[in-house]
């Protein structure tokens, strides 16, 4: 039997191309498999999180009782509401959980934040309202005069 | 109140803060040696006592860890009880509570 080696060429390369297009239909049909089951996870990372936000907003709508709360002594209920956005908080919800700050609004009565101020001390340094909330320290201011 | 901060001395700081311009921190200083107070006296700067609408003597802000309000009160009000609750609450709030 004798095959000329124009037809064995020719013969190969349908081969060739036969095998080529099958891989590459095979190879397509796995990347589709593959980005699809990327976004069912993207999907599933994305709700996943959504588990704590629930605490941490909740959190954050209970401050709005702080502002409603009338100014005197006997309100001390705020401190009993659970600060969601503290670190714990948000270190429970997952790895890549960022802690937020609690968001207050602006303001000089309970469960507002006071506009920034600063204060003058004795051995000259300043301490100002921003330094307290960032090194985490409670304060107690109380205003006088020696008269 | 004098007798009661030292117990929460560790917890937060109390700042007796003048009120008056015209008495500098040396004067404040001095009031408080003799008075035998265990805070410290600071001077307002700024707008401070205007932005804090600190309007009459003796006023008195609680604020918590997160730098929020939770106490504000003015002359003759509150109590020894009520000022036991509250450095309670900023100690609290010191400890993460």
């Amino acid at each position: 039997m004798n095959i000329s080696p124009n037809r064995l060429i020719l013969s190969l390369i349908v081969i060739a191309l036969t095998l080529g297009i099958a891989c590459a239909s095979s190879a397509t049909d796995t990347s589709a498999l593959t980005a699809s089951g990327a976004e069912a996870s993207l999907e599933k990372q994305a709700t996943a999180p959504a588990n704590p936000a629930p605490v941490a907003s909740a959190g954050t709508e209970a401050s709005p009782e702080k502002t409603d709360a009338p100014v005197g002594g006997s309100n001390l209920n705020p401190m009993d509401t659970p600060v969601a956005a503290s670190p714990s908080a948000g270190a429970v919800g997952s790895a890549d959980a960022v802690p937020e700050k609690k968001t207050v609004p602006v303001g000089v009565f309970v469960g507002e934040r006071p506009p920034d101020f600063a204060m003058l001390l004795l051995d000259g340094s300043t301490v100002t309202s921003e330094e307290l909330a960032l090194e985490g320290k409670p304060a107690f201011l109380m205003f006088f005069a020696t008269w | 109140m004098k007798e009661i901060y030292p117990e929460f001395a560790d917890d937060f700081t109390f700042y007796a803060v003048g009120t008056d311009p015209s008495e500098r921190l040396d004067k404040l200083e001095a009031y408080r040696e003799q008075e035998g107070h265990p805070w410290l006296v600071a001077e307002a700067t700024g707008t401070m006592l205007k932005d804090l609408k600190v309007l009459v003597q003796s006023t008195k802000i609680g604020l918590d860890s997160q730098g929020v309000i939770i106490y504000r009160d003015g002359y003759g009000q509150g109590d020894e009880e009520t000022w036991r609750q509250v450095f309670q609450e900023l100690a609290a709030s010191a400890a993460g509570g």
